[in-house]
């Protein structure tokens, strides 16, 4: 019974995908199946709540559940709830599908509580596909809107890559377990320290993380984000840009765990890639007229931007990328918020969509500047602080020429970032008509809004258990 | 608690309170919904603001160098960061500066805005309560996130409601400070990590090598130039001073503006007291190099807020030239002129803001020769021109004569060099003054205009009183600096007799 | 010397402020507005007058109003060398102000109201530059008469005037900023203070000043306070001359150019002193650089037809008189050029009062066209030969007191004399030929073809009795100069000859006292004993 209750978010969530199973089933209206949905979702969320400091193991060791875990599935569930509580009518999908689209939704979620649980090579790598699969059938749900199919090219695009991205994965684990004959992570860990040096394990350890890095969308594994960001319909596409990074980011930092306390091959290969990803990203973002493809590019920056507390190989900067991740993950659900509500048939919005969004939607113009404003590391927003932190623990690292890179960073991006504050604020709306947004999705964006502000100016909490949670698997 | 902090025994946290007001002045506007009410309870807010800071400075101790009405709170303890506040000397007038412009910013808007009132006026409190805290916080990241957090309400003062090419300037004024404050961010943690704490004054009177303090200063460097602005980083003031609506330029102007300065005062000078002193030379010729260029740039306009703002470039060239001739009179004379610029620069812009008002136009031109329907006004404009060309016995006289005296006391040629700015403040002052009063012979027809109401000129007197008071009277201000520049001319000096050695192994990071 | 608190000064000060706001805003009453000017000069004048007891008496006035930093601060000073230029000013400013009610009326100018504010507002500056005890007050009243004079001579609002009122302030304010100022910082960085020493000997540097220095700072005062006319500064002044006539004669001939020769020989004398001056050897190349103004100001001033551009010349010339007798540094020639303030003063306001009338009356401006219109103008034309023969220097008018004192101050000089001597004597010669010609065609010219003189009637009597009055005291002080004198002699007091022994070497004369109730004869008397030039 114990066991139960350490299993307990990951039951009840297969029992909601079973329970959306059965309605799709049936012909109930979508409207129902998203709301029982987003109370299933919601259940989950106190669950993880409840759950947060349970400590255990399960499935011969295969699965652990400790603080490090909870958090991420915590963060993980909060998210998908969230969005499924903004995010009324899903206007970009076929009406045809919503069911499923809200099954593969809940499956992909699954996926990733599980994978933030997973401490053993192979379990790792199912419930990556688990949630991997689970979203290549979102991404070509979307309704066929101008005719050209991008759906479908970005779904194609989408597994492609994914499936590479997992095999040089699986390429990489089979040199962990030549190197160490263990899959077990725990294990791993004091047999890596005697083989670090090897370049072998330094190609298994970053071969593995090539998995995740195409989960975060980083350089060079982030071909697929911009397409797909804008062939995926709107929520698709804030599900893709915030929830699965989170799981990416656990796993990055268990993988990291191998490597830690040194690595220097590691770490110059992470520095390089980190530098590539925000030049990369925050260059190409400048240019962008769509603004979900802005905000992939303006991810693949943040995860370079993440990298750097991986590449300390310390707990602080382990902690510091669990708080900036989870508060990119607020700032881009905020962001996606509006972009799903503005939107009004689902479609991709440009920027200057979002002319004199002030007037049409005050609300939803200010939650779309904290975000952008968030998102360009503005203090006093969350964005800020995990950006300090990051560096922080970067220089604390001694790794000076990457901060001032990353710093220089920060202020290019502020441009494209600004523009949209500037669209939405500085113009006026012409004979745009106003724009209806739910209660429900009102109160969501002003409680997003108050988290990223009391995040950033009270990150001591979060940060404080993030380092005993990351303490807890080194 | 520390040694450079006296607890506050106000029996209240005071500057906890300077900061907060505002934004708890922010909450009614969020209720209300008619704007004529929100103006007259932002006013409210500011005057209480501005009444509540006066006890800082009748019960500031002029004795003694430590900052004073300290608070310390744990904020971040991994990383120890403190919400620590805390004024000195420096501080003191800054922070009343700011409080008793603010509500002269609410007045002077009264009518020139007009769209999204409410909202305007957010800004402004939001505004109020960062730059107070910039000029209040001990503590590097809480230091760090007001300066920041500062850029957004200032970036929609001008994005919203600014002039015709409000989307220029606004960027240009975000992306230039915001790309010179990033490499400061690394030098705070640099500090940190050096320190093993964000407190500002326990990273002062370290002993840092000399290659760590030039890299922290140019940093530091970057930052505050830009912001201050100094030649040549200025270009994105005269935009963003042209576009803002009035009272952007003036909280842009007044407060703003001694950021960087101030940020010299309390970071370069007592941080990195040896790179301070090698870089010195370079800095007095870029405060030279602003001084002449922005008296000749706004000799040449015509329009009247780029004339004021290129003569905010020169006026700051010598507030910069005092604090870099590092000694007594230099710095007090900076921090003065600080407070000089912030009255008289602002008063200059509200008195053009009056005009556009009426005329709708900021040309000088179309300004000419409303002198004669307008007498008050330009007894005004007359007033605070010549306080603004450093006429004997207004206040920026006495800022610029205790510059220009630590100049002369440093280098004459650099003082000299100095002078023709000095010339110029008066060529460019005069002959706006001439064109507003007379115009040319023949003038825009001008007789509709209205001089000014009861309200316009309730917000200009107060500026006037404290020209004229600074002008003839100013021992109460610089009574309050002495201690706090002393000790601050010390901690450079220490270094100063380091400073042979030091020069050596400048010469190998510097490229001479 | 004993220093008396007394809040007399600034009660002056205040008199001519207070006036200008109280005429500001009488401005839609012409007659309440005139006579409240009226009132303010004559209180002005009546409390600098109750001053005269104690400055006489020995005693220096002293009144701080304002401290603002150390060692500097807003004080005034009343001692005899300030009242010289005081009672001056004050006096001529009555006349001044029923004269121009005569003129602006008769002419029917605008803008009156400004015009009487400004007025006031000149003198407010002028006699705080008397009274200033510092360097610094005098800056900042030295810079309210830039200011304030403005717009007087922009008065007209035509294109020349705003090109003669540009180029007053350009020239003005650039001297000023850039010369005065950093002279009077880098004094206070060397001293610690700026008030002005209580006598002219020691100054107030100190001794062991880098000379270098000490001859730029100089340099700098000289050329700073450029109101005092000096070339090559001087363009400014025959620019003014657009103005008003009241104006061009108040303001151009007493107020702004004296508060410049005032400033200048203030400073000299009491900032650098005569020990520095001598030690440096500042005197004589002063002197000859002056002399250089005097005599091409001269002939500028024969080439011009303009009655008003000639006069501004002969002012050029005639201030460099009083900077050529500090400059010479002799005990007599500093009373020469001492005297020449008040002595200038009242001539060459009769010479602008006249010129005004006859514009009011004739509307003439150049010389050639006044051929006999002496004989219709009789009181105007016998005023301005008589004031002529001042600025000639012929007796017995003021003028030749001051010649004469300068030329026995050339006399006690150790070297260099005979260059000066010549220097003063083709000036002389010069002044006649300028000055002579226009009385003498007045009177006794043809009149100019053409021209008829009907309708043409002495000016009205709200001018011609300040002019009269004017010249009257031009002979007055000519022929008793020993009340102005009695101040002179305050400024230079017998241990200042003691100060100066490379002036009062054997053989030359012992210092010579100077003329008292006795009157020029008796020094020229002594004078001619004592070298044995007889």
């Amino acid at each position: 019974m114990m066991k139960m209750a350490l299993f307990l978010p990951e039951l009840f969530l297969l029992l909601s995908c079973l329970v959306i199973f059965l309605l799709t089933l049936g012909k109930m209206s979508s409207t129902t199946v998203r709301n029982i949905t987003a109370a299933l979702s919601v259940i989950t969320f106190l669950i993880c709540t409840a759950s947060l400091k349970l400590e255990g193991e399960l499935f011969f060791r295969a699965y652990r559940i400790d603080l490090f875990s909870q958090i991420f599935k915590l963060c993980i569930t909060g998210g998908v709830a969230l969005l499924l509580l903004f995010s009324s009518e899903l206007k970009g999908i076929e009406e045809k599908v919503r069911a499923e689209y809200y099954l593969f939704l809940l499956l992909s979620s699954l996926g990733l509580v599980m994978l933030v649980s997973s401490v053993e090579l192979l379990a790792i790598f199912v419930s990556l596909e688990l949630s991997s699969f689970a979203l290549y059938l979102l991404v070509p749900m979307r309704d066929d809107q101008g005719g050209l199919r991008e759906q479908m090219e970005a779904g194609i695009k989408y597994i492609l890559f994914g499936v590479v991205a997992t095999g040089i994965m699986l390429f990489g684990m089979s040199y962990l377990f030549g190197l160490t004959g263990t899959t077990y992570l725990n294990e791993l860990i004091p047999a890596m320290s005697q083989v670090i040096t090897s370049p072998a394990a330094i190609v298994g350890i970053a071969m593995v993380m090539g998995g995740f890095f195409f989960k975060l969308g980083l350089f060079p594994f982030h071909f697929w984000l911009p397409d797909v960001y804008q062939g995926a319909s709107n929520e698709t596409t804030a599900f893709i840009a915030s929830v699965p990074k989170l799981g990416a980011v656990a796993l990055l930092i268990r993988v990291a765990t191998l490597a830690a306390p040194s690595a220097d091959a590691l770490v110059n290969l992470l520095m390089i890639l980190a530098v590539c990803s925000m030049f990369y990203g925050n260059l190409i973002a400048l240019v962008q007229k769509d603004i979900k493809r802005m905000l992939a590019f303006s991810g693949i920056a943040h995860a370079g931007f993440v990298i750097l507390g991986v590449l300390t190989l310390k707990d602080t900067g382990f902690a510091s990328a669990i708080y900036y991740i989870t508060g990119y993950m607020l700032m881009n659900l905020a962001c996606f918020l509006v972009i799903c509500n503005v939107s009004v048939k689902g479609e991709n919005l440009q920027i200057s969509d979002l002319t004199g969004l002030y007037k049409r939607a005050p609300l939803m113009a200010f939650t779309l500047a904290v975000g952008m404003f968030a998102l360009a590391g503005i203090p006093p927003f969350v964005g800020f602080m995990g950006k300090f932190m990051l560096l922080a623990g970067a220089l604390q690292a001694g790794h000076l020429p990457l901060v001032i890179l990353a710093a220089i960073n920060t202020a290019i991006a502020i441009y494209y970032y600004l523009s949209v504050v500037r669209i939405s604020y500085c113009t006026d709306p012409e004979e745009r008509p106003a724009v209806a947004v739910a209660p429900l999705a009102q109160a969501v964006s002003v409680a997003l809004v108050l988290i990223i502000i009391v995040m950033g100016i009270m990150p001591a909490a979060v940060v404080n258990i993030a380092t005993v949670a990351v303490r807890g698997i080194m | 608690m520390q040694d450079f902090l006296i607890m506050n025994t106000l029996g209240y946290p005071i500057l906890s309170l300077l900061v907060f007001l505002p934004l708890a002045g922010v909450i009614p506007l969020l209720l209300l919904k008619n704007d004529e009410v929100a103006k007259y309870s932002t006013l409210a807010a500011t005057l209480l603001i501005a009444i509540v800071s006066l006890p800082l400075y009748f019960k500031f101790d002029k004795t003694t160098a430590m900052f004073q009405f300290g608070e310390h709170h744990a904020w971040i303890p991994m990383w120890d960061i403190n919400y620590t506040l805390g004024i000195d000397g420096i501080s003191l007038l800054l922070v009343l500066l700011t409080t008793m412009i603010m509500p002269l910013c609410v007045l002077c808007s009264w009518n020139y805005i007009k769209t999204r009132v409410r909202p305007f006026l957010a800004c402004l409190l939001i505004m109020e309560t960062s730059m107070l805290g910039v000029f209040m916080s001990l503590d590097f990241v809480l230091f760090y996130i007001l300066w920041e957090a500062m850029l957004i309400p200032m970036y929609l003062l001008i994005a919203i409601w600014g002039g015709p090419r409000k989307i220029y300037a606004s960027i240009k004024f975000f992306l230039y400070t915001l790309a010179g404050s990033v490499l400061l961010l690394v030098a705070i943690i640099a500090l940190y990590l050096e320190n093993g704490s964000f407190s500002i004054p326990m990273m002062m009177g370290q002993d840092y090598s000399s290659v760590f303090q030039i890299y922290v200063f140019l940093a530091f460097f970057l930052a505050f130039a830009i912001k201050v602005p100094m030649f040549p980083f200025h270009t994105w003031l005269p935009a963003a001073h042209v576009e803002a609506p009035t009272a952007g330029s003036v909280v842009l102007a007044s407060v703003l503006l001694k950021m960087g300065t101030y940020g010299f005062l309390r970071f370069c000078l007592p941080i990195t007291p040896e790179a301070t002193i090698t870089f010195m030379p370079y800095i007095l010729w870029l405060s030279i190099a602003g001084i002449i260029y922005g008296g000749f740039t706004a000799l040449a306009q015509s329009d009247m807020k780029k004339l004021i703002a290129y003569s905010s470039v020169g006026h700051m060239g010598f507030v910069t030239l005092g604090i870099f001739v590092l000694n007594v009179h230099g710095i007090e004379g900076a921090l003065l002129q600080m407070i000089n610029h912030g009255i008289t620069t602002g008063a200059l812009f509200i008195i053009v803001g009056m005009i556009y008002e009426r005329t709708h136009s900021r040309e000088l031109s179309m300004a000419a020769g409303v002198g004669k329907f307008m007498p008050i006004y330009v007894t005004f404009l007359g007033f605070f021109s010549l306080s603004s060309l450093a006429f004997p016995g207004t206040n920026s006289f006495i800022g610029e004569f205790l510059v220009l005296a630590g100049a002369f006391s440093k280098s004459k040629i650099i003082a000299a060099c100095a002078i023709p700015g000095a010339i110029l403040a008066a060529a460019y002052m005069l002959r706006m003054l001439q064109k507003v009063v007379w115009g040319e012979e023949h003038n825009p027809d001008q007789s509709y205009l209205k001089d000014l109401n009861v309200r316009e000129i309730l917000t200009l007197a107060p500026l006037l009183v404290f020209v004229l008071w600074i002008g003839l009277n100013p021992g109460p201000f610089l009574d309050v600096m002495h201690t706090s520049v002393a000790n601050l001319i010390q901690q450079v000096g220490i270094a100063g007799l380091e400073q042979q050695n030091f020069i050596e192994i400048a010469k190998l990071v510097i490229p001479q | 010397m004993e220093i008396v608190a007394s809040c007399k000064p600034l009660y002056a000060v205040l008199t001519a402020l207070i006036g200008a706001i109280l005429v500001s805003m009488a401005g839609r009453k012409p007659n309440f507005r005139e006579s409240l000017s009226t009132v303010a000069a004559v209180i002005m004048f009546v409390i600098i007058a109750s001053m005269v007891p104690d400055v006489l008496a020995g005693k220096m006035l002293k009144c701080t109003v304002f401290d603002i930093l150390p060692g500097l601060s807003l004080t005034f000073r009343v001692d005899a060398f300030s009242m010289i230029f005081a009672l001056a000013a004050s006096f001529l400013w009555i006349i001044a102000v029923f004269y121009s009610m005569g003129y602006m009326r008769g002419l029917k100018e605008h803008a009156q109201t400004r015009f009487n504010t400004c007025f006031a507002l000149s003198l407010f500056g002028a006699i705080g530059v008397a009274f200033s005890d510092n360097l610094f007050t005098l800056y900042l009243f030295y810079e309210i008469v830039s200011v304030c004079t403005y717009p007087l001579v922009a008065h007209h609002q035509d294109k020349e005037g705003y090109a003669g009122a540009r180029k007053y302030i350009i020239y003005l304010t650039t001297t000023a900023k850039g010369f005065v100022l950093p002279a009077m910082i880098l004094i206070y960085v060397l001293t610690g203070n700026l008030d002005f020493a209580t006598n002219i000997s020691t100054g107030i540097l100190p001794p062991d000043a880098n000379s270098t220095l000490v001859t730029i700072l100089y340099i700098c005062c000289i050329f700073g306070f450029a109101k005092n006319g000096i070339m090559p500064f001087h363009h400014w002044l025959p620019g003014a001359m657009v103005a008003p006539t009241p104006v061009s004669a108040l303001l151009h001939a007493v107020a702004v150019v004296k508060v410049g020769v005032f400033s200048t020989t203030r400073v000299m004398l009491y900032v650098f002193g005569v020990d520095t001056m001598s030690a440096l050897n500042l005197g004589i190349p002063t002197a000859y650089f002056v002399s250089f103004t005097i005599l091409m100001a001269s002939i500028i001033a024969l080439s011009k037809d303009n009655l008003k551009a000639r006069l501004a010349y002969s002012t050029v010339s005639q201030l460099s008189y009083i900077i050529l007798g500090v400059a010479l540094l002799t005990p007599t020639a500093i009373e020469g050029g001492l005297i020449h303030i008040a002595n200038h003063a009242f001539s060459k306001i009769t010479l602008f009062f006249c010129a005004g009338a006859i514009y009011v009356a004739a509307h003439k401006k150049n010389i050639s066209e006044m051929g006999g219109l002496g004989r219709t103008m009789p009181f105007t034309f016998a005023a301005f030969g008589i004031a002529s023969l001042s600025m000639i220097g012929a007796p017995p008018v003021a003028g030749f007191v001051t010649k004469w004192k300068l030329l026995v101050g050339t006399m006690e000089m150790e070297s260099h004399y005979v260059g000066i001597l010549l220097v003063l004597l083709a000036s002389t010669l010069l002044n006649v030929a300028y000055f002579a010609p226009v009385t003498y065609k007045a009177f006794f010219g043809k009149r100019p073809p053409g021209e008829k003189y009907e309708g043409i009637k002495e000016a009205p009597l709200a001018m011609v009795i300040p002019i009269m009055i004017a010249a009257i005291i031009s002979i007055v002080i000519g022929i008793f100069p020993g009340f102005m004198m009695k101040f002179v002699d305050r400024v230079t007091p017998d241990n200042v000859a003691v100060a100066m022994p490379q002036y009062n070497p054997a053989g030359a004369p012992k210092f010579i006292p100077s003329v008292n109730t006795h009157g020029v004869p008796e020094a020229h008397h002594r004078l001619a004993i004592e070298t044995g030039l007889t």
